[in-house]
């Protein structure tokens, strides 16, 4: 391919992803920044963990990103009895009386599945994590003695902050699958509120949903598209530098002289991002740069990206573990605050 | 009744008659000489001899021309300082005469009289003040020939009391200092109590790179540096906004630090080239000294 010819395709793929991004935004308000995060992951090829309070708006996010990216949609619920074989089958007895097996939600569509949804996940039992991890990392799934393979295959899941009865936490290992982890909040603005509280267009989400144009981006198509964006997107050798110094930052937090009120910083991190981790924070900075219009990288397109690609990734001691919402955010900011570029 | 009157009216006026002569005569009491010291001890050649003379005026003055004048009166004396000093109807005036006599045996000797004039309402009055007569001794002990003299030794110096002097000097000696780093701070060369200069430091470093054949890069180096250490943190071109609402000394500088993020964005992160990135960053810099001073 030409260098013209993948500037031009570069340059109509971004108009594409702008305006998919806008049309999410009709439908869900004041999450800006967590849609655009949904788009990076989208062209990162990343998967993504939503955690918010209940009603805030998840779902219907989720259902606009589905319909707006086009291919075939499944969601389900976690429970406490849920089987990874609900996931790939379900048996009945059909209308001749006679047991029939039929594929689950995973295999339903085949290899047309593109978003797929898992709601509560953390209601779900570790064996279900494991098969969610495998379809996550090698996008396949071995059944009925063959495998599946899902190429377009973007996993969300939704973890309530709320309720931690009967739940199950997701081991490290899994929510490091997960690019980015999304927190969804209900938004500040008063006048965003009164639209969601007052405008008869935000109560049915059924017909605000079917107002999206669907399919604004060809899901097929944007396994190839990925990786020419990774391509396309310089990381100069000072940026390099200063992302290899941000991952170090996050495991020797004291070693870059910040402190945090009473925390005893050499005890605080039990460990840091994880190489697929600060590999998957410089995927979506690319994202993000091309976004931008860019080729090349700045420090600023880590900083879009950081707390949420990284923040699921940086494991506190189990006496810190607790503060954990507290301390995080203060962590990588100021992480941010001192680690300079160039 | 009327007997007693006329008696008693005569006794009262003669008592009148009487006090009003009385304080008509106290009036015209003349000013006098009343006393001067002694000095009965002996002297050598070389001593000064104070003579204290004390003159009742009775509200009048000693005419001052009438006082001595320092100078010689004798061929033997002189007059070194005069000074007067009343109190009630009296003056006291001090003469400091110095000696110079030289005997070979004990002799005496008269001070002169003194003659002053005492004027007031009335008129003035002569007082006359006696001689003063002294005594002197040999310097050289009686019965030894002129040649036989020796010198005697040089008396050593006197000693005096250095520790006021100390007070004063050591007090002067802090109020310079103190005055002296008022000064250097108010001109920021004290980077020790004017706290971090980051934008003087740079600029010195910047000068360091002018004949180095790529200065651009290290030129946005020490910028970047210099920027971060003002703000305490890392300051990154989104990050701008918030540093000036911070640090509103540099808000003149928006522009020029919209430009120099810019230029080193381009720098560093697209591998652009760095031409006039160095005299850029210089003049930032010198400007960014200025408002940095001034904050200080």
């Amino acid at each position: 391919m030409s260098a013209d010819l993948k500037h031009t395709q570069l340059a109509d793929w971004r108009q594409r992803a702008l305006a998919f991004e806008r049309e999410v935004c009709k439908a869900v308000i004041g999450l800006d920044r967590p849609i655009r995060h949904i788009l990076i992951a989208v062209f990162a090829r990343g998967h993504v963990m939503l955690e918010g309070d209940v009603g805030v708006g998840k779902t219907t996010l989720l259902r606009a990103v589905a319909r707006c990216l086009g291919g075939a949609y499944e969601r389900v619920e976690g429970t406490i009895d849920l089987m990874p074989n609900d996931l790939v089958y379900h048996t009945y007895i059909n209308e001749h009386g006679k047991p029939q097996v039929d594929p689950g939600p995973v295999l339903k569509h085949g290899e047309d599945l593109s978003v797929f949804f898992f709601n509560e996940v953390n209601r779900a039992r570790p064996q279900v994590h494991s098969l969610l991890l495998r379809i996550m990392a090698e996008h396949a799934v071995s059944a009925f003695n063959r495998e599946y393979f899902f190429p377009y295959l973007q996993i969300f899941a939704d973890r309530n902050r709320v309720e931690k009865e009967e739940t199950f936490e997701i081991p490290s290992a899994a929510r490091d699958r997960f690019m980015m982890e999304l927190h969804i909040e209900t938004p500040a603005d008063p006048a965003l509120r009164c639209a969601l509280m007052f405008d008869p267009k935000f109560h049915d989400v059924d017909r605000l949903l079917d107002t999206l144009t669907p399919g604004l981006l060809p899901y097929r198509e944007i396994p190839q598209i990925a990786p020419v964006i990774q391509q396309s997107v310089m990381a100069s050798e000072t940026l390099q530098r200063y992302a290899l110094d941000l991952w170090e930052a996050t495991r020797h937090p004291a070693a870059y002289g910040l402190k945090l009120g009473d925390v005893d910083m050499d005890r605080l991190i039990l460990a840091g991002a994880s190489a697929r981790g600060v590999s998957m924070m410089m995927r979506a900075a690319r994202v993000a740069a091309w976004l931008d219009g860019r080729d090349y990288l700045v420090p600023e397109d880590i900083h879009d990206v950081f707390r949420e690609t990284i923040g699921h990734r940086i494991f506190f001691n189990p006496v810190y573990e607790l503060r954990r919402t507290a301390l995080i955010d203060e962590l990588l900011d100021g992480i941010r605050q001192r680690v300079a570029a160039p | 009744m009327r007997k007693l009157t006329l008696p008693l009216a005569s006794l009262l006026a003669v008592v009148v008659t009487f006090a009003w002569v009385l304080r008509a005569n106290d009036r015209t009491v003349p000013a006098r000489f009343e006393s001067q010291d002694g000095h009965t001890a002996t002297h050598t050649m070389g001593d000064l001899i104070t003579r204290d003379v004390v003159v009742s005026i009775h509200g009048g003055q000693i005419d001052p021309a009438s006082l001595p004048v320092p100078g010689p009166i004798t061929e033997w004396a002189e007059i070194r300082k005069v000074e007067t000093d009343s109190a009630d109807d009296r003056t006291r005036v001090r003469i400091t005469y110095q000696v110079f006599y030289g005997v070979r045996g004990p002799e005496t000797a008269e001070l002169p009289p003194l003659r002053l004039r005492v004027t007031d309402a009335g008129g003035s009055t002569l007082v006359e003040v006696p001689a003063l007569p002294v005594s002197f001794m040999p310097l050289i002990p009686p019965g030894i020939p002129d040649e036989k003299v020796t010198i005697r030794a040089t008396r050593p110096a006197e000693r005096r009391p250095f520790a006021p002097y100390g007070r004063w000097l050591s007090l002067g000696v802090g109020l310079g200092a103190v005055a002296g780093f008022y000064l250097l701070w108010l001109r920021g060369l004290l980077p020790l109590f004017s706290g971090p200069l980051p934008f003087r430091r740079a600029c010195r470093e910047l000068q360091q790179l002018v004949n180095q054949p790529s200065p651009g890069r290290a030129a946005c180096l020490i910028l970047h540096r210099a920027l971060n250490e003002t703000a305490g943190a890392a300051v990154f071109a989104n990050g701008l906004e918030a540093f000036l609402t911070r640090h509103p000394e540099f808000a003149d500088l928006r522009e020029l630090l919209d430009k120099f993020f810019a230029l080193s964005r381009q720098l560093f992160f697209a591998e652009g080239s760095d031409d006039g990135v160095y005299a850029f960053c210089l003049k930032l810099a010198r400007q960014a000294r200025r408002l940095e001073r001034r904050r200080s």
